[in-house]
């Protein structure tokens, strides 16, 4: 996002811009993953790394792919030992993993 | 000495520079009504002109790329080469978008030569519009100097050529009516030498007004003084998305918040503005343009609101919006107004905002937000709902 900078009034000159933004909601974290066979099997989350039980769905979503920066991902719904649930997502144009709710 | 800064046929050039693949190919901007507004010279020698609708002109040149009129790109354009004028001239005075007169003389103590100011005026403008500028005693004369200059050149014409010059000139060059010239033409007179060997009260009687007029340009009379324009005070604001805005409530809330932002400037306080001018650009680069005179000046940021909402929401926009500016226009000392008894709406709107402002001065930004909705149906989740500053 675009970070503002101050504008002024002038009396003989236009004000120059000031550039400020909307903040996005429920913007996804990096997380690191190992994976095997393409699925996520162990995720480093609070400094220690944590199974995943059993992955409760998948799908995949594509967007905008006349913009510069297109989004091909593929979404997990896992359930972490301990029954916790987790959203991640690989992002398939560079192989990062996020998560994200979903 | 007048200096002419011209960009030819502006609407093409506009286009031509944001399409390079199109320089050298016939090509037309095609206006709202069909006709075309503009032409490149490899079109007119297909015999396309100004005077045609696009059918007629795809019909004389079938290679011809026509271009869609994009009013408020040209406008925005020109707008930010007046401001860059306007920063190294003093007497600028704009007289259609592609050309403007700037007093000459008293530039060159700082630029050292007429040649050295043209320098500088080019300097203003894109070398992609590809400007030409050029210096004489007259305004017409500085015109022709520019035309004849080269692309990103500059001509200069000093006063003991001037009468020279302007002998060699086509009396096609004249600001003149197509009637009279076609009238010239029959009558044989090509270039403004001949035009000027006959006597004045001659070319007045034939052609009125307008033939004493074309007389006193061909012998560069015309030393009526540059007319600049008033500066008004403007204060502007924008705000640039990384996510284009579709849905309506999202783009009126991010409207708001950005003209929210302009009125709580320290530097509005004690000012009203007569008039609004929102512009917003999609991220294909096409623009919006609307601008809004109040019935009074207006100081106050929810009168604002309520004058521009009912036009934002029943507005048309030519995409989804990255880009939204708000600016104000002829700021004026803001004068007293009788305000209601206060109310307990009122009472409890003036606790929230010091207590805003408290908040403000204790982390330096506003920690308060607002949800809205921007494209509650997208598949990606972080499109759905945005946090916007709670400026009240």
């Amino acid at each position: 996002m675009s970070e503002g900078g101050r504008g002024a009034a002038s009396r003989d000159r236009r004000a120059p811009d000031t550039i400020h933004r909307l903040r996005r909601l429920n913007a996804p974290a990096p997380v690191e993953v190992r994976a095997a066979d393409g699925l996520p099997r162990t995720l480093l989350l609070d400094r220690r790394w944590r199974a995943v039980a059993r992955v409760e769905e998948v799908w995949r979503i594509e967007d905008g792919w006349w913009r510069p920066r297109p989004v091909a991902r593929t979404y997990y719904r896992l359930l972490l030992e301990g029954d916790r649930p987790l959203t991640v997502y690989r992002d398939d144009l560079d192989d990062s993993w996020w998560t994200q709710r979903a | 000495m007048v200096g002419c800064l011209l960009v030819a046929r502006f609407p093409l050039a506009c286009e031509l520079a944001d399409h390079p693949q199109l320089a050298g190919l016939p090509a037309v901007v095609a206006g709202e009504s069909g006709q075309v507004l503009a032409v490149s010279p490899e079109a007119e020698g297909w015999g396309v002109g100004p005077d045609l609708t696009i059918r007629e002109a795809i019909g004389r040149c079938p290679g011809l790329a026509v271009l869609e009129e994009r009013g408020a790109r040209y406008h925005a354009r020109w707008a930010e080469i007046l401001a860059a004028l306007e920063r190294v001239a003093f007497t600028l005075e704009p007289a259609e978008p592609g050309k403007a007169y700037i007093g000459i003389d008293e530039l060159v103590p700082h630029h050292r030569s007429p040649e050295g100011v043209l320098a500088a005026l080019l300097g203003c403008v894109d070398p992609d519009l590809r400007p030409r500028a050029g210096a004489a005693p007259t305004r017409f004369a500085a015109l022709l100097a520019a035309r004849q200059a080269s692309s990103g050149g500059a001509l200069v014409v000093g006063e003991e050529e001037l009468v020279r010059f302007l002998a060699g000139q086509p009396v096609a060059a004249l600001p003149a009516s197509p009637e009279m010239l076609r009238r010239l033409s029959v009558l044989r007179l090509t270039t403004l030498g001949e035009l000027r060997a006959l006597p004045r009260s001659a070319l007045a009687a034939q052609f009125g007004p307008e033939g004493a007029r074309a007389w006193d340009l061909a012998w560069g009379q015309d030393r009526s003084p540059l007319r600049p324009l008033p500066r008004q005070t403007r204060m502007a604001e924008s705000l640039r998305l990384e996510t284009p805005l579709v849905s309506r409530p999202a783009i009126l809330a991010a409207w708001q918040e950005t003209l929210g932002r302009l009125g709580h400037r320290r530097e509005l306080r004690g000012l009203a503005a007569r008039q609004i001018e929102l512009r917003a650009a999609t991220e294909r680069g096409r623009q919006w343009a609307r601008r809004i005179t109040f019935k009074e000046p207006l100081a106050d940021v929810h009168g604002m609101w309520s004058a521009v909402r009912s036009a934002l929401e029943e507005a048309s926009f030519p995409g989804p919006l990255a880009e939204l500016a708000v600016e104000l226009h002829g700021l004026t000392p803001a004068g007293g107004q009788q305000l209601a008894l206060p109310s307990t709406r009122a009472t409890m709107r003036a606790r929230l905002e010091e207590g805003m402002r408290q908040l403000k001065a204790r982390y330096g930004y506003c920690p308060l937000g607002r949800v809205v909705e921007m494209e509650p149906w997208s598949r990606i989740p972080e499109r759905r709902l945005a946090l916007v500053d709670f400026d009240v």
